[in-house]
């Protein structure tokens, strides 16, 4: 049971991937040679807010019950919660919440552009100049 | 020495019994032959008469069962025959050597038979006067083969094997080690002159210790030369194992190249799978971080908008507070501020300023939104950093991929070789390698030991001079005759140094008298010698030729062969085998107009790809073109020797 950070409740301590997710999660990390799932969850929510995905679950989320996280292990310095509360200061949902549900979608779409042709590299998800 | 007749039985492509008259007067003869018909083997036919030997590539011995003539279809050891005939000195000889004669068990062995003006030589004196007519160890110098010119740039690196042995090729053919054999004479002689000084120094009380001290030295110094024999032996041991075994492998060149073009590209292959691994290992170590620099685009995004956003808010809430001050004013007379009265004046001024805001709210508005400044400032990320890590990362992979690709063909054409050859060549490859470590270190233990040697040689001088310096009566002869002996290996040590340099010279000198004969090139000046007699051409400012051409080491070679001729108390034929090789028409000419200042006899072993008869016979007029002989084909395994030039 989790309450609203804004509210001054519990946060979730554990995020994972969706069962459906983990495999393509596990595509993209031989594709973008990242040494841990972590790192793809990860740029998968940098990438999901980058291109401004909706916070709220889609119908078809499923249960994220797949490879688990620790949110310490996962978002050490809390880094990752700050960006998304500074970007919706709004939020009233778990932010660690918010963040697993963007991690999940977030490797869809990027798996999509992949696929696409879109991204090839991790230089395509990067802006230099 | 002049040669006047060759008889062959049976070698190599000469069937039967064949003669080749050489010409009875000074110039040039030519012998014309294609490839295969037995050039080389008429000049083998010649070296095996004076030495016994047959060399194949690379100066390889034959296998002389190998050599007798195969037309009759046997794959059996043939027995085959030369009789050189020659004159010297105003003698005649007549040298026989036939191999295959039966020993008696069904085996083969050789027979040698030198005559002189019509005297059978018994074997010692055989072997004596061959020696002093013409050693093998210069025989490159009147045999030439001019497939084994690389040797002589050889002699431009001193220290080099092939230049080492050139080197006492040329001090033999000059005449050095009668100088230097008199001088290692004199210092065994003056070394059992110490020895006999020591035990007559030994018989007398005064001088008793000395006597032994000097002899203890001596054991020591006899010990040291010892060592150095040894160790010199144990150099040309390792340095023939070298060149056999460097000889086994030129047959298999190609496999030895594949393995070492394979070797070398497994090592490039292990240092990119190095270099991408580290690439790989670099972008890992900030995999953790790289979402940061994915974000970072949105996050420098948004930090503008809060700045704008701060900047108003930090507006909204002065002008907040300057309302709220002014209202205050008004209302209750006084200045919150200074606290001083407000005039109805002032209060008229100040009475537009309403408060629209109310600043703790935007304080709060503030503070928030300075903490997502925060939040976002924290986010950081590098994108060029990142970008840079994975094409790095890219670059080591491709290059490793293209260097597998490149290993892979080789191990494809390795993978073509016939069963085991790679595996013996490898084996041989390892072997020469550890010989040649071998060497190396009994080289640098040879020359401690020589260093060591002198030390004790030294140490032995010495003793001896003190026993000479204390007067005793019982030394007093031995004294002298050590003194008298010290100087005189002093004077042939110093002799021996100063005949050096002036033969230097004097080779100096005649090769570039040749050389400037020779070469087409106007600003090439002159030849200078090294001490192990390497010549360097140099232009007229006295600067060096640097990585002179093949052609031009051929004409050095010959230069350096011709001053030797000149110089040496030998004279003999020039006898070469594809001379012009490496030239050009104008340095051909050059060198065949040349040809008769080198030697009384010279004999060029041709085919007419390589020398124009015309050219030839409009050079060598005046009588210098003494004689033409051709190889006719009878069949692939038999030629016949006629007079003329080919038809």
């Amino acid at each position: 049971m989790t309450q609203p950070a804004a509210a001054g409740g519990t946060e979730r301590v554990n995020v994972a991937f969706t069962q459906a997710v983990e495999p393509v999660a596990r595509r993209l990390q031989t594709r973008l040679r990242m040494p841990n799932l972590m790192d793809v969850a990860r740029i998968a929510v940098a990438f999901a807010v980058r291109q401004d995905l909706p916070l709220g679950r889609p119908s078809d989320f499923g249960p994220a019950s797949n490879a688990n996280y620790n949110v310490g292990s996962l978002d050490p310095g809390r880094d990752l919660r700050g960006l998304v509360l500074a970007l919706h200061p709004d939020l009233t949902d778990d932010p660690y919440r918010v963040i697993e549900t963007l991690m999940n979608v977030g490797t869809l779409e990027l798996d999509r552009q992949v696929n696409a042709g879109t991204v090839v590299s991790l230089q395509d998800l990067l802006v230099t100049s | 020495m002049r040669l006047l007749r060759l008889d062959v039985d049976d070698f190599g492509p000469y069937r039967g019994t064949q003669r080749y008259d050489f010409a009875g007067v000074p110039g040039v003869e030519l012998l014309w032959g294609e490839n295969g018909r037995g050039k080389t083997s008429l000049l083998n036919a010649i070296r095996y008469a004076l030495f016994g030997v047959v060399l194949g590539r690379a100066s390889a011995q034959i296998d002389l069962t190998t050599v007798g003539n195969r037309d009759h279809g046997s794959n059996e050891p043939s027995p085959f025959k030369t009789t050189l005939t020659f004159e010297h000195g105003g003698q005649t000889f007549k040298l026989t050597r036939a191999y295959g004669v039966s020993d008696g068990a069904g085996g083969v062995r050789e027979r040698v038979s030198l005559v002189r003006d019509g005297d059978v030589l018994g074997p010692e004196e055989r072997d004596q006067q061959m020696a002093r007519l013409l050693p093998e160890q210069i025989a490159r110098f009147f045999l030439f083969d001019a497939e084994l010119l690389q040797e002589y740039e050889q002699l431009l690196n001193p220290g080099s094997d092939a230049g080492d042995k050139l080197k006492a090729a040329i001090e033999r053919i000059l005449g050095v080690p009668v100088l230097t054999q008199a001088r290692d004479d004199v210092a065994a002689t003056l070394k059992r002159a110490r020895t006999l000084q020591a035990k007559a120094a030994q018989k007398d009380k005064a001088t008793r210790d000395l006597g032994n001290n000097l002899q203890i030295a001596q054991d020591y110094a006899d010990q040291a030369r010892n060592n150095v024999e040894a160790l010199t032996e144990q150099v040309e041991s390792l340095q023939t194992d070298v060149n056999e075994v460097e000889r086994s492998l030129a047959g298999s060149a190609r496999y030895q190249k594949l393995l070492a073009t394979r070797n070398e590209r497994r090592l490039e292959v292990e240092r990119l799978q190095q270099r991408s691994t580290e690439r790989n290992d670099e972008l890992a170590a900030r995999a953790s971080e790289i979402w940061r620099a994915v974000a970072s685009p949105l996050v420098t995004q948004r930090l503008a908008e809060l700045e704008r956003l701060d900047d108003d808010l930090s507006e909204r809430y002065r002008r907040a507070i300057e309302a709220q001050q002014g209202a205050l004013a008004v209302s209750t007379g006084q200045c919150p501020t200074c606290k001083q009265e407000v005039g109805t004046a002032a209060a008229a001024l100040l009475h537009p300023h309403k408060p629209t805001d109310d600043p703790a709210t935007l304080q709060a508005e503030m503070v928030a939104l300075r903490s997502r400044r925060a939040a976002l400032r924290a986010i950081g990320g590098d994108p060029a950093l990142i970008a840079r890590l994975e094409r790095e990362a890219d670059q080591a992979r491709v290059d490793l991929s293209d260097a597998q690709g490149q290993l892979d063909d080789v191990e494809a054409d390795l993978a073509d070789a016939p069963p085991g050859t790679l595996e013996a060549v490898s084996t041989i490859i390892e072997q020469l390698a550890g010989y040649k470590a071998s060497l190396t270190n009994t080289r640098n233990r040879l020359a401690e030991a020589r260093a060591d040697a002198v030390a004790k040689e030294n140490a032995v001088t010495a003793l001896s001079d003190r026993l000479h310096r204390a007067g005793a009566g019982s030394t007093g002869v031995e004294d002298r005759r050590v003194a008298l002996l010290s100087q005189l290996l002093a004077l042939l040590t110093a002799a021996v140094t100063d005949f050096r340099d002036r033969l230097r010279e004097s080779v100096e000198e005649e090769a570039t008298k040749i050389f400037r004969l020779l070469s087409a090139e106007p600003d090439y000046d002159r030849l200078r010698i090294n001490d192990s007699y390497g010549l360097s051409i140099l232009f007229a400012d006295g600067s060096p030729v640097i990585n002179r051409s093949s052609g031009y080491e051929h004409v050095v070679a010959l230069s350096l062969t011709a001053a030797l001729q000149r110089c040496s108390p030998m004279s003999g034929p020039f006898i070469t085998d594809s001379p012009f090789g490496r030239l050009d028409g104008r340095h051909k000419r050059h060198v065949l107009a040349t040809l008769p200042q080198i030697s009384d006899q010279v004999m060029l072993l041709v085919h007419d790809e390589e020398l124009d008869r015309q050219m030839a016979l409009g050079l060598l007029q005046d009588g210098q073109l003494v004689a033409e002989h051709h190889l006719r084909r009878v069949s692939g395994r038999h030629t016949q020797i006629e007079r003329g030039a080919p038809a």
